[in-house]
């Protein structure tokens, strides 16, 4: 066989290998735009990440404005630095319960409990911090985390704004829809207890 | 076979080689909200029941119009946790059908019981309702999605019950509203025959 003719050949079996189909993991965070979108698709297709977050942001801003602002910056940042950590090798594989989750933010709004501004930014960046670093940890599986995070942090602070301006809108049944939402969030992570014990 | 063919059916076969599929890692989380939602429109004895609450509220004002709302489903999803764990609790169904009777009757007469009352008497029909739930809920759905399905599909039933409820504030209105409240009261006690039988 002459050089020319192996070449070819090898060629061949080359691009067969390129085209190869890769281990196929679709439904969580490939949306084929690339990884900060995937962060995003995997932070809003997630309501084990984005209910509390959203339950947060609506207790900080029923709270008041100093808590709502404390809240936009605090949530993403902490998320931020969660995920970032989450996605490291050799992070411990701690991973935050959903329904304590729902139940502990659902429970606070539900109750509007009355925390200072320092113990609720408190309450919101452990929020963000916990629930972070477990999304790292899922991001971190699939090859990359730290483009996706920097994705997820983009939609919470967008996500934290409308929220806490919401439930500190100045309309008088915007508080009563705020605590009745806090009711089924509560309501729902007592359910998923339920369901884990089952 | 030729060399030549041998090479591209060997290239072929690369390229056609199926890799470990890990589709669907989060199993079930659309069909669990669906599942969720739909589960407590799919019996007439819930549905009359949550509409009562909301109606009642509507009927009693502020702040019951808000207050039973927001405590209904936490306690029923106390009930529901109870369920789900798999605590008896007898006479289930036939609590399910008083709630029927009783609030329905309580839209028809306008009664006004103190807050606490009232809190009390839908809380106890709330554990029922939660409790049934609970114990039919189906397996191979996300149980994060189904909660959040039923929790909000209860809550839109009360909110429906106090949309309706609105009319309260016109006369005939508030006859329309205490008709409505015998109509819930006799499908109650239709459930209730049900449950004996």
């Amino acid at each position: 066989m002459t050089n020319g003719k192996l070449g070819g050949r090898a060629a061949l079996v080359a691009i067969g290998v390129v085209l190869a189909p890769g281990a196929a993991e679709a439904h969580l965070v490939e949306t084929g735009l690339g990884p900060v979108y995937d962060g995003i698709a995997h932070f809003a297709l997630s309501p084990e990440y984005c209910v509390p977050i959203v339950g947060a942001a609506l207790y900080a801003g029923l709270r008041g404005k100093a808590q709502a602002r404390s809240a936009i910056i605090l949530l993403p940042l902490t998320w931020l630095i969660g995920s970032l950590f989450g996605g490291l090798p050799l992070a411990p594989p701690l991973n935050a319960p959903p329904w304590l989750m729902l139940m502990l933010v659902g429970g606070f709004i539900a109750a509007e409990v009355p925390l200072s501004v320092r113990a609720s930014s408190f309450f919101t960046g452990a929020i963000g911090l916990m629930l972070g670093f477990s999304s790292g940890m899922a991001t971190a599986q699939y090859g990359q985390f730290i483009r996706p995070a920097l994705g997820s942090t983009a939609a919470i602070f967008v996500v934290t704004a409308l929220a806490a301006a919401f439930a500190n809108a100045t309309f008088g049944w915007t508080r009563i829809a705020v605590r009745v939402i806090g009711s089924w969030i509560a309501a729902s992570g007592m359910l998923l207890l339920g369901w884990v014990l089952h | 076979m030729k060399p030549n063919r041998f090479w591209l059916f060997l290239a072929t076969a690369v390229v056609s080689l199926p890799a470990t599929a890990h589709a669907h890692a989060q199993v079930g989380e659309a069909s669990g909200f669906a599942a969720g939602f739909l589960h407590p429109l799919s019996g007439l004895d819930h549905i009359i029941a949550m509409v009562a609450v909301g109606l009642w509220g509507a009927q009693l004002g502020s702040p019951a119009i808000w207050m039973l709302p927001v405590t209904f489903p936490l306690v029923m999803a106390f009930g529901g946790f109870l369920g789900l764990i798999g605590v008896p609790l007898p006479g289930i169904e036939i609590g399910i059908a008083l709630s029927g009777v009783l609030l329905g009757a309580a839209v028809m007469t306008e009664s006004r019981p103190p807050l606490y009352f009232a809190a009390a008497l839908v809380a106890v029909f709330a554990i029922c309702h939660g409790h049934a739930h609970g114990a039919e809920l189906p397996p191979g759905t996300s149980g994060l999605t189904y909660s959040i399905g039923f929790v909000v599909a209860t809550g839109l039933l009360h909110a429906c019950g106090i949309g309706i409820g609105t009319i309260h504030q016109w006369s005939y209105g508030r006859l329309a509203l205490r008709a409505l409240g015998g109509l819930i009261s006799a499908g109650g006690v239709f459930f209730l025959a049900q449950a004996f039988a």
